[in-house]
């Protein structure tokens, strides 16, 4: 399922912003949605947002949301070398972020379940920094589905 | 975009999140520190529905309380909440989300997603 999610075009190594509001922006880039819609989905992120951050700790941020205006789930994972002020749990910045966004039903519960992936590779991803050394999309791709099946 | 529609859209992001909020495959996430998210989210809703005219309101709540949601995307010609396609004059306007629509199958307020 995380590999159907995981794109190339999806995969930001470089985030440019500093701060929470911007980097929901940016990480909604890939998925080319009309302005419009890009609007709405970020408000419904920061809406999520304001009962909680989703930066769990660690470095690591896992913003998520459901959308009326979308019409399928999406996965956008997004690396700051310098960090993001995020308002994390534990106050530090965050390094990785994992965007995911669907339709609120989508068939199977998609998101729900990839929701549970991603906290569970989130937790094995922070017992070393590898993944702030690649430098091809490719290579993290497959490194987070190593992590993925890795126990 | 109809702004009463951009505020249903609100309306059906939030009633989704707390429908995620309240199922135990999210909480056992734990992917959020506050105790109880669900009351936050109540409390975004009733800020956002009290945006909307009276009857709009009375209609989405009713619509909500049949399907289990007020407001459904159409993906491809098709309401995602009946599955019926709509008729092609419908799918083919220029003006769509310009103004407030409703399925003709099943009545739900739609959002047009192309």
């Amino acid at each position: 399922m995380l590999e159907q999610l995981l794109k190339e075009e999806r995969v930001i190594l470089d985030l440019k912003s500093k701060d929470k509001e911007s980097v929901l922006e940016e990480l909604l880039e890939p998925l080319n949605l009309p302005e419009e819609r890009k609007k709405l989905v970020l408000e419904a992120l920061k809406k999520r947002e304001s009962i909680g951050s989703t930066g769990i700790g660690k470095g690591i941020a896992i913003p998520h949301t459901r959308s009326v205006v979308l019409d399928d789930v999406y996965l956008v994972v997004g690396r700051s070398k310098e960090g993001v002020d995020f308002q994390a749990l534990d106050g530090k910045p965050v390094h990785l972020f994992f965007l995911l966004c669907a339709p609120p039903q989508d068939p199977g519960t998609r998101y729900l379940i990839t929701l549970g992936m991603i906290a569970n590779i989130a937790r094995k991803i922070i017992k070393s920094d590898e993944y702030m050394k690649i430098q091809d999309k490719k290579e993290f791709i497959d490194y987070l589905l190593r992590m993925e099946k890795e126990e | 975009m109809d702004p009463i529609l951009e505020i249903l859209i609100a309306l059906g992001d939030i009633d989704a999140m707390i429908k995620d909020a309240e199922s135990p495959e999210y909480k056992e996430l734990g992917l959020t520190e506050d105790e109880d998210p669900v009351e936050k989210l109540k409390k975004l809703r009733e800020e956002c529905a009290s945006k909307l005219p009276p009857n709009i309101l009375k209609r989405y709540e009713k619509l909500k309380k049949k399907y289990g949601r007020g407001i459904a995307p159409v993906v491809g010609g098709i309401c995602t909440n009946c599955f019926i396609h709509l008729p092609t004059s419908l799918v083919t306007r220029p003006d769509k989300n310009k103004k407030l629509e409703t399925c003709p199958n099943c009545g739900i307020y739609v959002y047009w997603t192309k």
